[in-house]
């Protein structure tokens, strides 16, 4: 991925490395201004000497600003020597190295999302996330703790951006927290309308200021503005696979030949799902926080043409549910779940 | 024979009442704390060696506040001073303020009493009491999920809200001017005599760091 591993220089290491030799520079003006015992010894001197003395005091004035000036100049390019090091120019995409994060900003342009009879085009922006071995963040509803990536786009003018759509997340932690989230690599994508031929296709810049939580036993905050420009240079195909990847771990809406309800007994939702085969392994993560217990255990129970998986319901769920959404991961994909929920009548439910 | 089962029926129901009622003074500890119902009592020490009570505040409002001194997300609540301004404006109103460490010995956020004090004494923080949790059981018997995770409950012993401490689940410091503080919400519509907006909230923030 070559288009991608760039990266963006800091910009405080600019301007620190330039504040510092400035605060120096004022100094030496007032300790070299009217010098007392320069002054006064002139005073006695015949013209000549005067003057050679005074053209001396300018020399010496003049020196000491250029060695400041010099210094300056030295600082600066040293600062810009050790950014340039550690983060070679970038123009066409955006990395960062952050603890125990590294985040980077994609721009796909794919053929299949060639400009559409409006004059519009599509392309993708993804936001990678990698997290370091042990570390991870988190889902759009993170579960018990945690908080999810917030993005903010800054895009051409007249480009629009779509929801971001998340991949299908892992449970994470043990009771009594249990966090829903990635300790893996993956990828944040949102679809961009971006403006047809009068800005010549998909070109401009794009910005994301992203903040995040990455935690491990313990936390820590980041944030980045990262940057690309598009269309993303390299090939077409390799954008396309890299994509193809990411779009492949977002949850798919529920195939129109299964059916989802759920069952409220008063202390669980029972979600029955007909798949057309026999399901032996579910989990459920929902979309709205405070209606299923994070960290109660999913026991799925097999059904002859799907399963039925019991979430124990939220404490702090006060009013009835007309629909239980979230994504259902079954068989190693997952599925856009909206089920309605049906009041078990005649049961032993709380109310 | 009517009247005998009409009148059995009376005493179950009765006897049934008695002891619905009696778990519910003392806030059974099997129940888990549930917004509306009697919060479960419990009693705990502080950091300065004195034990409290829960029923021993019945009459008074109470606010337990879940806190780990090096959670982001408690840091941007005490580095701001928010915190401290919500303890001083709260127990100058005379509610009773329990801050409450469930981190393990070993984990973020544990601390001893002489450290917890030199904390309260440097972030001019001043709760009713700091309690310390480290076995986590005042923690689990709330199902205290974060830092900071805020309980609310009335002069009654009901537990009136639960949840985040406002609306802006960051640990930036700029989000807490304008943010809607759902615990000041709760105290302020419950001293007026009127129902809490808000009552369930999710608690954002890190994980309360439990023992194994």
């Amino acid at each position: 991925m070559r288009w991608a591993a760039t990266i963006r220089p800091r910009r405080h290491l600019f301007i620190k490395g330039s504040v510092r030799p400035r605060k120096g520079e004022g100094q030496p003006q007032t300790a070299a201004g009217e010098g007392e015992p320069w002054a006064r010894e002139a005073r006695g001197d015949g013209a000549v000497m005067q003057w050679m003395k005074a053209r001396v005091r300018e020399f010496v004035k003049r020196r000491r600003r250029w060695a400041y000036y010099t210094l300056a100049l030295l600082l600066a390019g040293c600062a810009i020597a050790t950014a340039a090091w550690t983060a070679p120019p970038v123009t066409q995409a955006a990395f960062v190295r952050a603890p125990h994060l590294d985040v980077t900003l994609l721009a796909m342009v794919t053929a299949r999302d060639g400009t559409g009879q409006d004059g519009h085009r599509t392309i993708w922006l993804g936001l990678r996330f990698q997290p370091e071995a042990g570390w991870h963040i988190y889902w759009r509803n993170p579960g018990d703790s945690g908080a999810p990536p917030m993005v903010k786009w800054e895009l051409p003018p007249g480009w629009t951006a779509g929801e971001l759509e998340w991949p299908v997340p892992e449970r994470l932690g043990t009771a009594p927290i249990v966090d829903y989230g990635y300790s893996n690599d993956m990828m944040l994508l949102t679809p961009v309308r971006a403006n047809g031929p009068s800005t010549g296709g998909a070109a401009g810049q794009v910005a994301a200021s992203v903040e995040w939580t990455v935690c491990s036993e313990v936390c820590l905050e980041g944030k980045a503005r990262l940057s690309v420009s598009t269309p993303a240079p390299g090939s077409a195909a390799e954008q396309e696979k890299v994509l193809a990847g990411a779009l492949a771990r977002l949850p798919k809406p529920m195939p129109a030949a299964w059916r989802a309800h759920v069952e409220d007994t008063g202390s669980e939702f029972v979600l029955t799902v007909v798949t057309g085969r026999g399901e032996s392994k579910a989990t459920f993560f929902p979309e709205t926080p405070e209606q299923v217990e994070n960290d109660a255990s999913q026991e799925i129970q097999s059904l002859r043409d799907g399963m039925r998986l019991r979430l124990r319901k939220s404490n702090g769920l006060l009013k009835p549910m007309g629909t239980l959404a979230g994504v259902l991961e079954i068989g190693g994909k997952g599925y856009e779940i909206h089920a309605p929920v049906r009041r078990q009548t005649g049961g032993r439910g709380e109310r | 024979m009517k009247r005998s089962v009409k009148k059995r029926f009376k005493w179950t129901c009765g006897a049934a009442l008695v002891v619905l009622a009696a778990m519910a003074a003392r806030g059974d500890s099997s129940q888990p704390a549930k917004v509306g119902q009697a919060a479960p009592d419990f009693t705990a020490p502080d950091s300065f060696g004195q034990r409290h009570h829960l029923l021993d505040y019945r009459g008074k409002f109470v606010v337990l506040e879940w806190h780990n001194n090096g959670c982001p997300f408690t840091r941007k609540h005490y580095e701001s001073g928010n915190m401290e301004r919500l303890q001083k404006e709260w127990t100058a109103k005379g509610v009773i303020w329990l801050t409450v460490i469930s981190s393990a010995p070993g984990k973020q956020g544990y601390v001893t009493p002489s450290q917890e004090n030199d904390y309260l004494a440097k972030m001019d923080a001043t709760p009713t009491a700091a309690l310390l949790d480290p076995s986590g059981q005042l923690g689990r018997l709330y199902d205290a999920k974060t830092t900071p995770d805020m309980y609310v409950i009335n002069p009654q012993g009901v537990l009136i809200y639960t949840g985040a401490i406002d609306n802006r689940p960051t640990a930036d410091q700029a989000d807490i001017q304008g943010a809607e503080n759902y615990v000041s919400e709760a105290l302020t519509n419950a001293m007026a005599g009127l129902p809490v907006r808000t009552p369930v909230t999710r608690p954002y923030g890190c994980s309360v760091k439990y023992g194994n």
